[in-house]
């Protein structure tokens, strides 16, 4: 495989200016773009600053933004990106220091989200809650691949860049994941949470966090559903009053 | 006493794998004041890779499933020289720890009719593992975090620890460094808990993530704990041969539970020619029998595939070594095969492993439902660790507890798949509970300024020596040189004189690592986070080392090449490893407690 030429940026802290180092490496066929930071660590750059863990996208420690766009480094082969590679930070967060930024504002707005299932009170807590694979409640169920929360959504996403108290995709969409669930009793005070000014009703479904997605989730069809689900939620609510379970 | 930001908790985790958070959610539902520490973020950590399931005799799938053969599969997979409590107490709490994950929220894969599925796992009698698809680790971490953060435990991430503080013979607690700023932080904490995983990043070709540097082990050895049955190491058989990058990356047994099979390179299905005798009972003797048994037929034994994990490991290296192996050096497992068996093969294969279907599409190019995969042995778990106490969980260091892969005893010579799940909620939720009540009954301990000024020196001393001049080396060669060797020397297949030369090795390599210098500054700095891990993989290096010299006979997971059979008397010997007054590792045996009778009893009616 030819020499690669891979810039990454260098930045001491979210005050500092940018600014780029550039090196050429010489890498293996099948080499991921993780490999080539691998590379500068252990060459040039002895002190670049990135978070990795498992090496095959299943902790979501690596999303970088690769060429312009949010890529888990690790599950991206550099043959398929080319023989430059511009590697940047996640956008929407402030750096910490060169390729790692703070999670926190993302972690935060997901936990304004109610996150934690709550389960119905008339589930009988020493056993499971039986969900048959015909039941119209399986059926209701979201059954997307699971969320590795690695922000590549939440950096991609325009409107988080422009209102910052806008929870993002993520937290949406695992929102939906819980009030979808008929085992969780907090429903309406979770669609209510989420789908106000700084929830699903901000989102103008331009799909950015469905294209970056590793894992192939479509945050914005969880959203599209959320908000249908808000519509409905009086009318639901007044059926359920006129005939009671 | 030095300036750094002390932080006050009753009880102090460290690690949020599975066995951190439901050791965390445990003592906070005691009341007491928990701190967790973790050097990723949190949702990070290694669990979140566990990909099989979790084993639970909930007989949801079938009915004749119990504790008692769980028990039995256990200790016949750990070759009896288990701590007997633990595979006890294991199998009874399992399934209620399984159902308490779904009332938390977690959601397992479902039978038709609507309960927990239970999928076919190697050494386990029945279909035994709850699971969600082949992200088990990942739902069962996500549904952790979010109850735990909601009970108010505080969290610490990336924040790494460097030393246990102690009070005498106390430990009170901890010693870390911020790696965002360089910071050192002080934790006074009543009892701590370390639940820090495993060592696979001492070895060249591991599952394991990045962060599994056998800090938990190293932190214990040096406070004064024991160390138990270190040398057993697992290899689980099936890793990534292929690209380099991903070497090592795990390919779950599930591939071979739902009907892949393992052949050479002339096609053959070796593990049929091996069947070792005290597992001919319940393994089938023909290929036919071994594909119903998959499909679920209840009557039929399992496929020689799906033997214990050591034997599998053992068997594959036997191939190459041999001169039939693949290209790359492993060997072929193939689940494309059952198209022939059944239609829409490749959606049913989609669907049934989907996370195995990515990584192989993604990162080798290879597509599994039509291809075969080429895996060879990886290294993957380490049944030694800390020695604990069964029921408390806690090590002989007063206020140290220790659950998960970094404590020992409940595996054995061997870990059966899907224990390892259960086993950091079984015992993770005891050793929460019992720190919780150590810590209720104890008063706060003196934490000691002169330790923590030795240990922040001692922490800073790389940035001492400058590297850009050449006089000194980084960490990451050294790293590199140790995981080589280890994986050399000290892997599947053991011998004396390649172990001694390799205790030589390591002795070479603590002086370099005592010498590593790193450039730049303290605030998140790779090269300094990697010289301070050194000292842990050093650490839990030669403990394996010696163990695995001392053990002269061959047993699960240890494997000796100049000793190939088992020894009786071994078979009823512990070794024990402790830092000796003089800073050696000390290392001694200790007869193994013995079975009594009501489990013996257990045994013998589940043969």
């Amino acid at each position: 495989m030819p020499k690669i030429t891979v810039s990454v940026q260098r930045r001491a802290s979210d005050q500092d200016a940018r600014s780029f180092e550039t090196h050429e490496v010489e890498l293996s066929d099948k080499a991921s773009v993780l490999d080539a930071l691998f590379a500068l660590q252990r060459g040039p750059c002895p002190d670049l600053a990135f978070r990795f863990s498992c090496r095959v996208g299943m902790c979501g420690s690596c999303a970088m933004v690769v060429n312009g766009r949010e890529q888990l480094t690790c599950s991206v082969l550099v043959k398929d990106i080319g023989n430059t590679l511009r590697i940047e930070p996640l956008r929407n967060l402030p750096v910490k220091r060169d390729l790692a930024v703070d999670m926190k504002p993302f972690f935060a707005a997901y936990q304004r989200t109610l996150p934690n299932f709550t389960p119905r009170d008339d589930l009988d807590p020493s056993d499971f809650y039986r969900l048959p694979l015909d039941s119209k409640e399986w059926k209701a169920m979201s059954h997307q691949p699971q969320c590795i929360d690695c922000g590549a959504c939440y950096s991609a996403c325009t409107l988080v860049t422009l209102h910052p108290r806008y929870v993002g995709p993520m937290a949406l969409h695992r929102a939906l994941n819980l009030i979808v669930d008929p085992r969780d009793k907090s429903r309406s005070e979770r669609l209510n949470l989420v789908t106000g000014e700084a929830g699903a009703f901000r989102c103008h479904t331009l799909g950015n966090c469905r294209d970056v997605c590793p894992r192939g989730i479509s945050p914005t069809h969880s959203i599209e559903r959320l908000k249908r689900l808000a519509v409905w939620e009086p009318f639901r609510k007044m059926f359920a009053r006129i005939f009671p379970a | 006493m030095p300036d750094y930001p002390t932080h006050e908790h009753d009880v102090l985790i460290i690690g949020s794998g599975g066995a951190g958070l439901r050791a965390a959610i445990e003592a906070s539902a005691a009341a007491v004041k928990v701190g967790l520490v973790c050097k990723c973020l949190l949702g990070k950590a290694h669990t979140v890779m566990a990909e099989g399931g979790i084993a639970a005799a909930l007989a949801n799938v079938d009915e004749r499933d119990g504790w008692q053969v769980h028990f039995a599969d256990t200790m016949r997979g750990g070759q009896y020289v288990n701590n007997w409590r633990m595979a006890e107490l294991h199998a009874k709490e399992a399934p209620a720890r399984v159902r308490e994950l779904e009332a938390w929220g977690a959601l397992f894969d479902r039978t038709p009719d609507g309960r927990i599925l239970q999928r076919n796992f190697g050494g386990h009698k029945y279909p035994r593992l709850a699971h969600v698809g082949d992200r088990t680790g990942l739902e069962m971490i996500r549904t952790l975090q979010d109850h735990g953060v909601h009970l108010g435990i505080d969290v610490h991430m990336e924040v790494a620890i460097v030393e246990l503080l102690k009070d005498g013979d106390r430990v009170v607690g901890a010693l870390g460094y911020d790696r965002e700023r360089g910071q050192f932080k002080i934790f006074h904490a009543k009892a701590v808990v370390l639940a820090t995983g495993g060592i696979g990043k001492s070895y060249k070709i591991t599952s394991n993530s990045w962060d599994c540097t056998g800090d938990g082990h190293a932190l214990a050895y040096h406070a004064g704990a024991e160390l138990l049955d270190m040398e057993y190491v697992q290899f689980h058989p099936t890793g990534m041969v292929w690209p380099p990058s991903v070497c090592g990356m795990l390919v779950t047994e599930g591939v071979r539970g739902e009907g892949g099979i393992l052949t050479n390179k002339d096609g053959k299905r070796f593990m049929f020619d091996s069947i070792p005798d005290n597992y001919k009972a319940q393994t089938a003797d023909n290929e036919e029998e071994g594909w119903r048994y998959t499909q679920g037929d209840r009557n039929a034994r399992r496929p020689a595939e799906l033997l214990t994990r050591d034997h599998v490991a053992r068997c594959i290296v036997r191939e190459i070594k041999e001169g039939r192996g693949t290209p790359h050096g492993g060997v072929w497992l193939d689940i494309s095969w059952i198209k022939k068996r059944i239609p829409n093969a490749a959606e049913h294969i989609k669907r049934k492993l989907p996370s195995m279907y990515h990584q192989f599409k993604q990162l080798g190019d290879v597509d599994i439902t039509r291809e075969p995969m080429e895996v060879g042995p990886t290294t993957h778990y380490i049944m030694g660790g800390v020695r604990v106490n069964a029921d408390t969980q806690m090590s002989c260091v007063p206020g140290l507890f220790a659950a998960g892969e970094c404590a020992a005893g409940i595996n054995g010579a061997n870990r059966l798949g899907g224990n390892s799940l259960s086993d950091l909620l079984v015992f993770g939720k005891r050793a929460g509970e019992h720190a919780a009540k150590f810590a209720k009954e104890s008063k706060a301990g003196q934490i000691s300024a002169a330790q923590i000024e030795e240990g922040a020196r001692s922490a800073l001393e790389p940035f001492d020596r400058n590297v850009s001049a050449g006089q000194f080396e980084g960490p990451y060669q050294v790293q590199y040189d140790l995981q080589e060797m280890m994986q050399r020397e000290v892997g599947i297949v053991r011998r004396q004189d390649e172990m001694e030369r390799a205790l030589e090795g390591l002795a070479k390599l603590w002086e370099r690592a005592r010498r590593v210098g790193v450039t730049g500054h303290r605030q998140f700095n790779p090269g300094w986070h990697t010289a301070l891990d050194l000292r842990s993989l050093l650490t839990v290096s030669e403990a394996v080392t010696r163990a695995a010299i001392e053990r002269k006979e061959s047993r699960g997971a240890h494997f000796r090449e100049d000793f190939p059979d088992k020894d009786a008397t071994f078979g009823k010997t512990s070794l024990i490893l402790r830092k000796g007054p003089d800073g050696a590792m000390q290392l001694r045996r200790e007869p193994l407690p013995a079975l009594p009778d009501h489990l013996k009893k257990v045994i013998e009616e589940m043969k």
